[in-house]
């Protein structure tokens, strides 16, 4: 026999269950405060950062915290250092790696090519670069726009 | 058999079935649900999700586009009334166990328990046994509550109560212990509990006999109760031992001996202890996620390179060092044999269960980092979303 799970809810609880921490709202605060600045005769404005930068600095920290983690010793190698002694510096546990180039993915007609472990790193890395890449194209049109135009 | 292993194959065209039909035919009322035996209960709540094929993330893998996936949702109009219409699901909530997605045909927003939403890669014909099988068990537990409910109230006076031979009987099992006997201050209140069950038992053997008797959808007081089929009664084991066919113990038990590493206190407590470590582990994060202020890109940069720094050393130092500690701690008294640490000969090593042990802890400690990693990457993503305006 079946064993049900009773899950049932009030709808109160459920409003906070779903109060998303990470929802989007319509008028969010900016992550970045970045200036408008002048250079010395120049009477072109300029962002204090370029916004491709932010992109590829939020891109690099992403990177950065998946490759700190391939740096950490297999235990065997800590207990019995006195039988690995050569393969000492090779002995790092198996961790996720972003690929470079788009993974295999799983085909339903051919079941000898399996899924690659680190599709979904994959996915979420392009999906987290396409988001910040379209968020930044605003950015462009504010400094060529009108106001600016008759500032200068 | 449970109904996930039944559906192995599966037809493609799906397209040609209409699930009202096919939902109609099974005599099952989603057009008004208000008017569905039992439909005071929420549906969900009796869906039994062994029906499913695919977990939700395996639903929203493939998505068109990479935006929704295609599906059947139940919509509900102004006058209450249902329809299965087309929704393009999106997203799913896993605490509150709903998808989210939007009704095409007035491309409106709606959250829904899975029970109210067939996708279009699923076979409707086993949608509707799903449907069924929920729409069913939410019958008879209602059926189940009105029937304890007539119970419970039915009157209690004049039900003959415990007559003294079975109160004393029970007064002797119950006090016959050293801390109890001679002691009464509970007696009353123990007594009159019982009675109370006896009484409702009794009642309850009355009410059984006049459903059977006046049963049916025309019974004054019971109204039409849908109970569930009572189970049969199993026949009592003639032997207090069950008789198992001839076989050979020392071998089977030698057998297992060699497959498992679990025979030995030393190991289940260092696994325990080195799990309750790769759960806390867990609870960490690599990146810093809670961002709430607006701040200069350098200021963004050093808070999220301090927490991987912080992250990333407690993993290579204290957590591995704490693992080998555990270890050395555990195995410390086993000297000699298979577990022991200070072996010196590698053939002996490999073929040993220190080995074997120290293999199944890589996979656990990997398997905590893959745990840590999908989490800290989800949670990153999802905070620095959040900055962005809905497009």
């Amino acid at each position: 026999m079946n064993s049900i799970i009773n899950r049932f809810i009030s709808d109160e609880d459920l409003l906070k269950l779903e109060e998303d921490p990470y929802a989007t709202s319509k008028d969010p605060i900016p992550l970045f405060s970045i200036k408008l600045e002048l250079d010395d005769g120049s009477l072109e404005p300029q962002y204090s950062v370029d916004p491709v930068d932010l992109v590829s600095t939020i891109m690099k920290i992403f990177d950065l915290g998946i490759e700190k983690l391939q740096e950490i010793a297999q235990i065997e190698q800590k207990l019995m250092s006195h039988l690995f002694k050569k393969e000492a510096h090779n002995m790092n546990l198996k961790v996720t790696v972003r690929p470079r180039v788009e993974p295999v993915k799983e085909d339903p007609k051919d079941k000898s090519v399996l899924e690659d472990e680190n599709l979904w790193l994959w996915e979420a890395y392009k999906t987290l670069r396409s988001e910040l890449m379209n968020a930044i194209y605003p950015m462009d049109e504010f400094i060529s726009c009108e106001l600016l135009t008759k500032l200068k | 058999m449970s109904p996930k292993k039944k559906e192995t194959k599966i037809d493609d065209n799906f397209s040609d079935f209409d699930i009202e039909q096919l939902l109609a035919d099974e005599g099952i009322e989603f057009r008004n649900p208000e008017k569905a035996p039992g439909g005071w209960l929420p549906l969900e709540a009796y869906d039994d999700e062994s029906y499913d094929i695919k977990t939700p993330s395996g639903w929203l893998r493939n998505k068109v586009e990479g935006k929704y996936v295609k599906a059947r949702g139940l919509w509900k109009d102004r006058d209450a009334l249902c329809y299965w219409r087309d929704i393009l699901i999106t997203r799913y909530f896993p605490k509150s166990r709903r998808y989210e997605g939007t009704f095409n045909h007035i491309n409106q927003k709606a959250k829904l328990p899975r029970i109210y939403i067939m996708f279009d890669d699923e076979d409707p014909r086993h949608f509707v046994k799903r449907f069924k099988h929920a729409y069913q068990t939410r019958l008879y537990a209602d059926s189940l509550i009105k029937y304890n409910y007539y119970i419970e109230n039915m009157p209690s006076g004049g039900i003959t109560e415990l007559d003294h031979e079975k109160i004393n009987r029970i007064l002797i099992l119950t006090q016959n212990t050293k801390a109890l006997r001679g002691k009464s201050s509970a007696d009353t209140t123990l007594l009159n509990e019982i009675n109370l069950d006896f009484v409702k038992t009794m009642n309850k053997i009355i009410f059984d006999k006049h459903l059977k008797e006046k049963g049916g959808a025309n019974n004054l007081i019971a109204g039409n109760l849908t109970l569930p089929p009572e189970k049969p009664e199993e026949l009592t084991a003639y032997f207090g031992m069950i008789t198992i066919p001839e076989h050979d113990y020392p071998a089977t038990f030698a057998r297992f001996n060699i497959s498992t590493l679990l025979k030995t206190k030393e190991v289940v407590l260092a696994l325990h202890e080195i799990k309750k470590e790769c759960n806390e582990v867990i609870s960490r994060d690599i990146y810093n996620p809670n961002i709430n202020k607006t701040m200069e890109i350098e200021d963004f940069k050093q808070i999220q390179s301090s927490s991987i720094s912080q992250t990333s050393y407690y993993l290579r130092e204290t957590w591995v060092n704490k693992i080998k500690d555990i270890i050395k701690t555990n195995f410390n008294d086993m000297k000699e044999g298979w577990f022991n640490l200070n072996e010196t000969n590698k053939d002996f090593y490999e073929i040993g269960n220190l080995k074997k042990f120290l293999t199944q802890v890589r996979f656990l400690m990997q398997d905590t980092l893959l745990v840590l990693t999908k989490k800290s990457i989800h949670r990153f993503k999802d905070s620095l979303l959040t900055f962005l305006p809905i497009s």
